[in-house]
């Protein structure tokens, strides 16, 4: 009982679905202020959502419909288990999960998965050239967030683990300049995965309509939105985790603090998105390859040299 | 790149350029908007002119239900001036995005008066006799409420 508890609302899915909501909806609605609209309301996200559960599936001939469906309820499954897994306020101290961030990692690639079977799965050519965009950049970016979450481990005292707890209470003078020049890095491995702007290469909207998700209708988009708003909770959550006091302080004040957190990597994902345009692919993959990729690497050899010295 | 994010963030402090729709409902139109077309089933024959007319194959009879697709509709309104007892009317209200594609068929019952001796369906009498006179029967003739092979049978 108490594990559906979890599972279902704190912190499983209702936190995760409420917390991705508002983020997405404080997102467009600061996106809107930032060119001088009025923008839509913050509950947005879920009036979307609403609508898109009730709406007629229309799916491609000769695809069946169980796997249409299929594919995006599976990461969704995959998201919700990943919220047991971050040491949340109120519900790290009695719950046996290990708070594993390798297994957070892998959970969370699982949407971006679903979205490139479904891509070719659904023989839309805009759907296949989005999840071929999208299978390319995945291993940029995930080779910076592996460099990213790498560096992060050897926080703390030894023996070094992946440990999002551990990680989240370390907090020595020498933890708090390796914290904050990882910084960049966890947003520049972020962006891509969620596909904002500069990087939303794979849902280019003018060329390509919505990448691999240009079939997808009803009740099978609603799942894609819903991975995405728990993605974002999720990672806005882990931001918090590392970049903020979160479990230094008492439980109540942690909470918030993790709310202002995720919140705050909102409204910078919202400036970065209206600040800049679409790269090209080629740019994309010699900014990681060529830069990115590289200093993260020497991040992470400057670290082990100075926890290991 | 710099000058633009100043302009960001200084945006967040100005009010909007755009206004806020204050009706909440789209319910007021231009005088010259035509809208879409209804089905009066009462006025209805079942001639079926308008299934003739209409380019677009709007509109369909199965049974006694008349059904109009307005997806398909373009409003040209050649349905409502074909119809000889004005069945067609056009009503200048907006159609809006809907949740399922139901929502956007008129489904209306034709309403057809039973003849008194044989009970088979056939067009209201006082419809005929106000496309003939030009105005609406003051008493409609007995012989009028059956049908035409009843009438033939009678004579």
């Amino acid at each position: 009982m108490e594990f559906l508890k979890e599972l279902f609302l704190y912190p499983g899915l209702f936190f995760g679905f409420i917390l991705g909501g508002l983020l997405e909806g404080v997102k467009r609605k600061l996106k809107a202020k930032m060119q001088l609209r009025i923008g839509p309301p913050i509950t947005q996200p879920f009036y979307d959502l609403n609508k898109l559960m009730v709406k007629t599936i229309t799916k491609p001939y000769g695809v069946a419909p169980s796997v249409y469906l299929l594919i995006p309820f599976i990461p969704t499954i995959a998201l919700i288990f990943c919220f047991l897994l971050m040491p949340y306020p109120f519900y790290q101290e009695k719950t046996a999960f290990s708070f594993d961030l390798i297994l957070v990692f892998y959970l969370t690639e699982i949407p971006l998965l679903a979205q490139i079977i479904f891509g070719y799965f659904t023989k839309s050519p805009y759907g296949m050239v989005g999840a071929a965009r999208a299978g390319q950049m995945f291993f940029y970016y995930n080779a910076l967030f592996i460099m990213v979450i790498t560096t992060l481990s050897l926080l703390g005292d030894p023996p070094y683990s992946f440990c999002i707890k551990t990680i989240a209470e370390a907090w020595s003078p020498l933890d708090i300049v390796i914290k904050l020049l990882t910084l960049p890095f966890f947003v520049f491995a972020v962006l891509p995965k969620l596909k904002l702007n500069p990087f939303s290469i794979p849902d280019a909207e003018a060329e390509i309509l919505e990448g691999p998700l240009t079939e997808a209708s009803g009740l099978a988009l609603a799942f894609f939105k819903l991975n995405y708003l728990l993605e974002l909770a999720i990672f806005g959550s882990l931001f918090s985790f590392f970049y903020l006091p979160v479990l230094k302080i008492s439980p109540q004040i942690g909470l918030i603090l993790l709310l202002l957190g995720a919140f705050s990597l909102t409204f910078a994902f919202g400036f970065v998105e209206n600040l800049t345009a679409r790269l090209r692919l080629s740019q994309f993959s010699s900014l990681y390859l060529n830069h990115l990729i590289p200093l993260a690497t020497g991040l992470l050899v400057i670290t082990w040299i100075l926890k290991t010295w | 790149m710099l000058k633009l994010a100043g302009w960001l963030l200084k945006n967040l402090f100005k009010k909007p350029l755009t206004i806020e729709f204050k009706g909440k409902s789209l319910k007021e139109v231009r005088t010259t908007y035509r809208g879409y077309p209804t089905h009066r089933g009462e006025r209805c024959v079942g001639c079926r002119l308008c299934i003739y007319v209409c380019p677009s194959d709007a509109i369909r009879i199965e049974g006694s239900l008349f059904i109009i697709n307005k997806c398909k509709c373009t409003a040209c309104k050649d349905c409502a001036d074909a119809c000889p007892f004005g069945a067609m009317q056009f009503i200048p209200r907006l159609i809006g995005t809907a949740i399922s594609k139901n929502e956007y068929m008129e489904i209306t019952e034709i309403k057809l008066v039973k003849c008194e001796n044989c009970g088979e369906p056939m067009p209201k009498p006082e419809l005929l006799l106000e496309r003939l006179l030009g105005k609406p029967p003051k008493n409609i003739p007995s012989y009028l409420n059956l049908c035409p092979k009843c009438r033939r049978q009678q004579i």
